[in-house]
């Protein structure tokens, strides 16, 4: 019995040889986290000041892509048209009790492109709109605009503290 | 808090029924009490102050951080315990809500000025029918004054965190919102005699019998082991004595037939009353027979084994001060001798028949070592711990660990032998020609007995080397002389070797002198000069652990390097023979075949093979960025990373790199002092690397889970001592700036 235990300060132990640690699931906590979720915190900046907003979005199965959608007139969309760079931070924060080291949180590093009506807007706005057929009306409202986030890489944090990164175009 | 919250029940009230309120103790008691068994008088302080406690100093959340900081399958017992110790600092530290604390000092006022009061945990789900986890909540007897028992309930409501009982955290429904506990405050009851009783004995295997246990005394004192009971095993049908163990040196009983009736009698209504059999704290005899506790006696027959040898390394003081008698004055100095003796035997040109009996003393010597290790010096080194909990009562610091500050001055036998490395490198430092001379032999490459003969033929005739070489061939004989994961670091002179290079290149700068001093001031002052002697105790115990805990692997190694050099050279005569394959590495639990086959030459021998590390695998697209351990040594530094999987990896070991490693051992300390920081897999904070790393003001931090599967050689590392976290690579955006080419659904 005693030499499988590995004791707090015992010399012969089990030493652990292979690796706890699963890619996957950390895979599938992020994108369980995106497709559970239906808010998250967009970043913009403009001038070197930084701007935050809440949207509604929708993700790609493949987790390349992040859309939503915005009036034209917002702040954010003008920030967007200055500066492609956006940021999105999505929790679970909501769903959890308020413990910090229950709480999981992606942020999302990407480049923003507003689509053109005519050319690929239709199936991007589906996406968002099955997501969220309540905002079907505003995603189809001629001031509105389609917005498509290539993602670079995920920041996905858990327990506090612990990150891990991840770039869905390394697959 | 709910104004209709009832703080205080006493112990007759209906209230005290209801066990969400009272847990199970009280609740059992004050059926007793309802079938007319006498029981200390008393109340209990209900869970809905324990969670007006919580709720008001905000500990939900310092609780779910110290046990959620990682996941529990993944804590090793002593982070259970450093997680425990953290907790029950902050509820020290924390503010009885006001209204509760009035409500407990009015109910004390009605009691006689100094009575003494007994503390107990009652928590709602402990003493169940299915698990009685008993001892895994603390109690307090003989407290008085209103300050000591206010600071005991708290300890109480601490203990629902203890390290105990995270590790049955499964089965206690451990929860930080959820969970609650009780306080079971009692008159004490000094009867001249007290005892346990079962109703049915114990252990499970004879259902047909019970067993009574009675000590000239406190109870404590028998549950504690402080004196011998006397004890009886009844049949529980026709109420007959089936044995009577007296104490030793008393030929009269404590209990008279009558008296013995009674308890059995009692016993058996109160199994009824509970509805279970039980176990039963009883004191007085006769009209004074009085019920101090009671609880379902559950068997530990299907308890996990590892769990339960867990429980003993907590020993309670009169245990550690008569461990620590046997530790220091038999068990080390015999330790010490055997090793001594084994290495100065002489090894060369044994027949076969010698070197077998050779190999079997040692591997018996070896073997008997090591369970003794396992049953004496680990228990002991709960003196470290015990000491630890002492400090925090009495001086309340901040800092939880703050007491480790008084055992720095042990002269453990690792620092020794820095001392010795650090000369050899001042040597060098000292005649630059030697120093040259040195880096060559070493640039070469030259390993094991080969670079011994390199350096013996440097020179001779010149004092400066000849002392270097000579120190150098003494240092290896008196500390490297132990082995690790089945090696000997003599075998490897080599690596101490540019250890002391790396040493003379960048002398390590250790900090300074402790502030020991005005600790032990602090301390002394809050015990009081009437708890002097207990101080010094206690902090002797203390610093003895400490040391032991080091030296210990040092001398077991020695004794265990012993065993595997007659290994070896056994090993090469079977190789010889063509019995064994060459390049095995050799285990100290094959000695016997080894042994056997000296002694037989027909017989066929088959070594344990080392088991293949291929799932040594690393995720191949997820890139770990901040990993999160125990801040095991303050302070920040950033380097590359040095993954040590093998005992040859250690070699490599460059000043100024970041040490990622499985876990640090005594054997192995003197390596640390040349890296830059440290990443363990071993969590805790009073493992061997937190110790080394704070005295040398090393950036340490440990408990970081696949941490030599995640970080790579080379990997630019940042190591965060003060909060315990290890940063890999650069906080750069390059991905974000290059160029990236927009993909279509």
């Amino acid at each position: 019995m005693k030499k499988s235990i590995e004791e707090p300060m015992c010399r012969d132990k089990s030493f652990e040889r292979h690796c706890k640690f699963d890619d996957e699931a950390i895979k599938n906590n992020i994108s369980e986290l995106l497709e559970s979720e239906s808010f998250a915190v967009l970043s913009t900046q403009g001038k070197g000041q930084p701007y935050a907003s809440i949207i509604g979005y929708s993700s790609t199965p493949d987790l390349k892509n992040i859309v939503f959608a915005t009036s034209k007139e917002t702040r954010k969309f003008s920030l967007i048209t200055e500066s492609r760079k956006v940021a999105l931070l999505v929790d679970n924060r909501s769903s959890v009790p308020p413990i910090i080291n229950k709480i999981c949180a992606v942020t999302i590093t990407g480049q923003s492109h507003i689509l053109e009506e005519a050319t690929d807007q239709g199936k991007w706005a589906d996406l968002l709109v099955k997501k969220h057929p309540y905002l079907k009306e505003f995603v189809q409202a001629p001031s509105t605009a389609v917005i498509l986030v290539d993602v670079y890489r995920y920041f996905y944090v858990r327990r506090f503290q612990e990150v891990f990164e991840w770039n869905p175009h390394q697959r | 808090m709910e104004s209709s919250s009832e703080i205080i029940i006493p112990l007759i009230d209906k209230l005290a029924g209801n066990i969400e309120k009272v847990g199970s103790k009280t609740k059992n008691l004050n059926l007793l009490i309802n079938n007319s068994f006498k029981v200390p008088e008393g109340f209990c302080i209900s869970t809905d102050a324990y969670k007006a406690f919580i709720t008001e100093n905000k500990l939900y959340n310092k609780i779910e951080m110290e046990i959620s900081r990682k996941k529990l399958e993944d804590m090793r017992w002593e982070e259970m315990w450093d997680a425990s110790l953290r907790i029950r600092s902050a509820f020290l530290k924390a503010e009885i809500p006001p209204y509760i604390k009035d409500q407990i000092t009015e109910k004390i006022k009605t009691y006689p000025l100094n009575l003494e009061f007994s503390v107990r945990s009652s928590s709602p789900s402990e003493d169940s029918e299915k698990t009685s986890f008993a001892g895994i909540h603390e109690s307090y007897i003989n407290i008085s004054g209103i300050k000591d028992l206010l600071k005991s309930i708290k300890l109480v409501w601490a203990s629902l965190w203890s390290d105990r009982a995270i590790l049955y955290r499964e089965e206690l429904e451990l929860d930080s919102y959820n969970s609650s506990i009780a306080v079971l405050v009692q008159k004490m009851e000094k009867r001249p005699l007290s005892g346990l009783a079962f109703s049915r004995e114990p252990t499970g295997l004879y259902a047909d019998q019970m067993v009574i246990e009675a000590v000239d005394g406190l109870l404590a004192q028998l549950v504690d082991n402080v004196k011998e009971g006397e004890k009886w095993v009844i049949d529980r049908k026709t109420h007959k004595i089936i044995s009577h163990k007296k104490r030793e040196e008393y030929e009269d009983s404590l209990l008279n037939e009558d008296e013995i009736s009674t308890i059995i009698t009692s016993i058996l209504h109160i199994e009824n009353v509970i509805g279970y059999p039980v176990d039963v704290e009883w004191t007085g005899v006769r009209e004074d027979f009085t019920i101090l506790q009671t609880r379902p006696i559950t068997s530990l027959e299907d308890e996990n084994t590892e769990r339960k040898w867990y429980l003993t390394l907590t020993p309670n003081f009169e245990n550690l001060k008569a461990l620590a008698d046997r530790v220091e004055n038999n068990l080390i100095p015999e330790l010490i001798k055997t090793g001594k003796r084994l290495s100065s035997e002489k090894s060369e040109n044994l027949e076969k028949k010698q070197l077998a009996s050779a190999l079997k003393k040692r591997a018996l010597c070896y073997f008997k070592w090591k369970d003794i290790y396992w049953d004496e010096f680990i228990p002991f080194a709960h003196g470290i711990r015990n000491l630890g909990t002492y400090y925090n009562d009495l001086v309340r610091p901040d800092n939880p660990y703050e007491f480790m500050e008084l055992l720095k001055d042990s002269n453990l036998i690792a620092a020794q032998r820095d001392v010795n490395l650090k000369k050899l490198a001042d040597h060098l430092n000292n005649n630059s020609e030697l120093k040259l001379n040195i880096k060559k032999v070493i640039s070469n490459g030259l390993n094991g007995k080969k670079l011994i003969k390199k350096l013996l033929k440097l020179k001779q005739e010149d004092e400066v080397y000849s002392k270097f070489i000579k120190d150098f061939i003494e240092l290896l004989d008196d500390y490297m002389d132990v082995a690790y994961e089945n090696q000997s670091f003599k075998d490897y002179p080599e690596l101490v070797l540019n250890n002391i290079y790396q040493l003379s290149e960048n002398p390590p700068i250790y900090k300074q002198k402790s502030s020991g001093k005005t600790l032990l001031d602090k301390l002394y002052r809050a015990a009081g000069e009437s708890r002097k002697s207990e101080v010094d105790e206690v902090l002797r115990i203390g610093r003895l652990s400490w040391k032991l805990r080091d030296d210990d692997n040092i001398l077991l190694g020695k004794i265990e390097s012993q065993l595997l050099t007659y290994m070896k050279l056994a090993a090469d005569i079977l190789i010889k023979e063509g019995r064994i394959e060459n390049g095995l590495e050799l285990v100290p639990e094959d000695w016997k075949k080894i042994y056997q086959g000296l002694l037989d030459d027909e017989i066929k021998i088959n070594l344990t093979k080392k088991e293949d590390e291929t799932t040594r695998e690393t995720p191949r697209e997820l890139k770990p960025r901040q990993l999160v351990g125990q801040p095991s040594s303050p302070g920040i530094v950033t380097g590359r990373a040095r993954i040590i999987n093998s005992f040859q990896d250690f070699s490599k070991i460059k000043s100024g790199e970041i040490l990622v490693c499985d876990a640090i051992q005594p054997q192995m300390t003197f390596l640390v002092s040349i890296a830059a920081g440290i990443v363990e897999r071993r969590g805790g904070m009073l493992v061997h690397s937190s110790i080394i790393a704070r005295e040398m003001g090393i950036p340490a931090v440990n408990g970081v889970g696949d941490a030599t599967f995640l970080i790579k050689n080379g990997d630019m590392v940042t190591v965060n001592g003060y909060l315990g976290l290890v940063i890999i690579g650069e906080p750069e955006f390059n991905l974000e700036h290059g160029k990236y080419i927009r993909e279509t659904l």
